[in-house]
């Protein structure tokens, strides 16, 4: 039997992406604000499969390049990952599978 | 239709071909970041090679690229980044490209491509499974990576893509960049090769070839050579159009005359012994040059150090040149800096053009026991070229490879 799953806040997102974005992909921390784009963070489709895989590794929810369509500046990033972690521990709860 | 004689097939320039110049260079190699380095420290009799490999240990990709940029480029894409810059620099490229960037091309050669990134990435999958793989996997491995970054980099719209065709990869970039111009495709390509296998199956796999000096040393057509010196590097040369070039007041370094390329048909790695192909190759380059056997003044020899290579290459000399090939100095850049393996047609083609517009015929460098059968003027020491009144001088610059490809590119170069 699995633990049970723990709270993920936004804070916790937004501290593993900011370390992410400031260690390898050299952005100024103080430019990590929510409503940075993502063409003045100079982020891009491949960016973005990069942070979900950071994000499952830590984590464990699966974040698609899908999830991330529309998508416009940092603060949208962090949302979006909270919903999916969240729509993921609720549906262990509730003992369904994910049917991604 | 019967094969094109010599007389047929003369100089390019008598059937309206447009004229292609060379207005910069670049390279990284283990005499240092930059063609002049490389050049010079050649001339001097200077080797970059250490403990029996060739390493660029001078280069840092953080002096050309973010560190984002870093992060998404193979090690061979990052050389080549940095070969790059230099040439547009010396170009005048710097700022804003002088052509329309659809009239830009971007071809680059490797023999591999990312393998130290592939490395890494199977070590990730056996330790961490599939879903660890980096997404940047395929971008950074692939061959063409180079070029489309580069194309990317610099926003050139026009023909951009790798060719690869082993250790002839560099010189066939060239080739194919000269014709590309030349037919009108684009008014200027830059062009180059760029090779980093110095990794553990890099280097496993070339010694499990036995192809690799035992005794780490680079002898190229010396009694006592034992094979090749591994090594890394770029080289980069922007061609334009004579007139485009011209139109624009740049500074012309060169020409590209000519090439002849050809296969073996022989067999996988080794050379064909009595080296039709690579003949066929020299006189191929000659015709497409529109010059005979006593107007070139220099070659740059493949001269890989393996006992089959250097003596092949001594009979396709002998064969093509005939007579002339006795008077012609004949020398190998890889006694200086091992072997570039795809990238090292264009950078011994770039350290040819910096060598004879300085006047200078570059050496072999620890080159002192002649071989049985080879019997040309290896030039153990750089010397003065007699250039006499001329202002310019003609060098032919080998590149043999795996597959058993063969190109041989004429150039021109201005003395300085």
């Amino acid at each position: 039997m699995n633990a049970p799953p723990q709270t993920v806040t936004p804070d916790d997102i937004r501290a593993l992406i900011t370390q992410l974005l400031v260690d390898e992909f050299d952005i100024a921390a103080e430019r990590l604000h929510d409503a940075a784009t993502m063409t003045d963070l100079d982020l891009d489709s491949l960016d973005m499969v990069e942070i979900g895989q950071v994000v499952e590794a830590r984590f464990g929810t699966r974040i698609k390049m899908a999830d991330a369509q529309g998508i416009s500046d940092f603060g949208g990033i962090i949302q979006m990952i909270h919903r999916k972690i969240e729509g993921d521990r609720t549906d262990e709860q509730d003992g369904t599978e994910d049917s991604q | 239709m019967s094969e094109p004689s010599g007389a047929e097939t003369a100089s390019r320039a008598t059937r309206g071909a447009r004229t292609v110049v060379v207005t910069g260079t670049g390279a990284v190699t283990s005499l240092g970041v930059g063609a002049r380095q490389l050049t010079d420290r050649w001339i001097a009799g200077e080797s970059g090679i250490v403990d029996g490999f060739s390493r660029c240990l001078d280069f840092s990709p953080e002096d050309f690229m973010t560190r984002k940029e870093v992060r998404r480029a193979d090690r061979f894409a990052q050389l080549a980044v940095a070969a790059t810059q230099e040439a547009l620099g010396e170009a005048g490229w710097t700022g804003s490209c002088p052509y329309p960037a659809e009239r830009v091309g971007c071809i680059v050669g490797t023999t591999v491509g990312g393998l130290r990134t592939e490395e890494e990435q199977i070590a990730t999958l056996r330790d961490r499974g599939p879903s660890a793989i980096s997404a940047l996997t395929i971008p950074m491995v692939m061959s063409n990576s180079a070029a489309g970054g580069l194309a990317l980099r610099h926003q050139w719209r026009g023909p951009s893509f790798s060719v690869s065709s082993a250790c002839a990869s560099g010189g066939q970039a060239l080739a194919v960049a000269l014709r590309t111009i030349q037919a009108g495709d684009a008014d200027a390509v830059v062009t180059g090769a760029s090779e980093a296998v110095l990794t553990e199956t890099g280097i496993a796999a070339f010694q499990a070839m036995e192809a690799l000096s035992t005794s780490g040393q680079s002898l190229p057509f010396d009694a006592r050579r034992d094979g090749f010196v591994m090594g890394e590097g770029a080289g980069v040369m922007v061609l334009e159009a004579a007139e485009t070039a011209a139109a624009r007041g740049a500074t012309v370094l060169g020409e590209v005359l000519g090439f002849g390329s050809t296969g073996d048909g022989y067999h996988i790695t080794a050379p064909d012994p009595e080296a039709r192909g690579a003949t066929a190759a020299i006189i191929r380059a000659m015709e497409d040059a529109g010059v005979t056997p006593a107007e070139i003044h220099y070659v740059n020899a493949h001269g890989t150090a393996t006992v089959l290579n250097d003596r092949a290459e001594t009979v396709a000399l002998n064969a093509a040149l005939g007579p002339a090939a006795r008077d012609v100095p004949i020398s190998s850049t890889k006694s200086a800096i091992g072997h570039l393996l795809g990238a090292a047609g264009i950078v011994e083609a770039v350290a040819t053009v910096h060598a004879l517009r300085k006047r200078t015929i570059p050496p072999t460098v620890g080159y002192a026991e002649q071989d049985e059968g080879l019997d040309l003027d290896y030039v153990p020491v750089s010397r003065p070229l007699d250039a006499g009144d001329r202002v310019s001088s003609v060098a032919l610059s080998n590149a043999f490879g795996f597959g058993g490809h063969n190109v041989v590119v004429c150039l021109k170069a201005l003395h300085a």
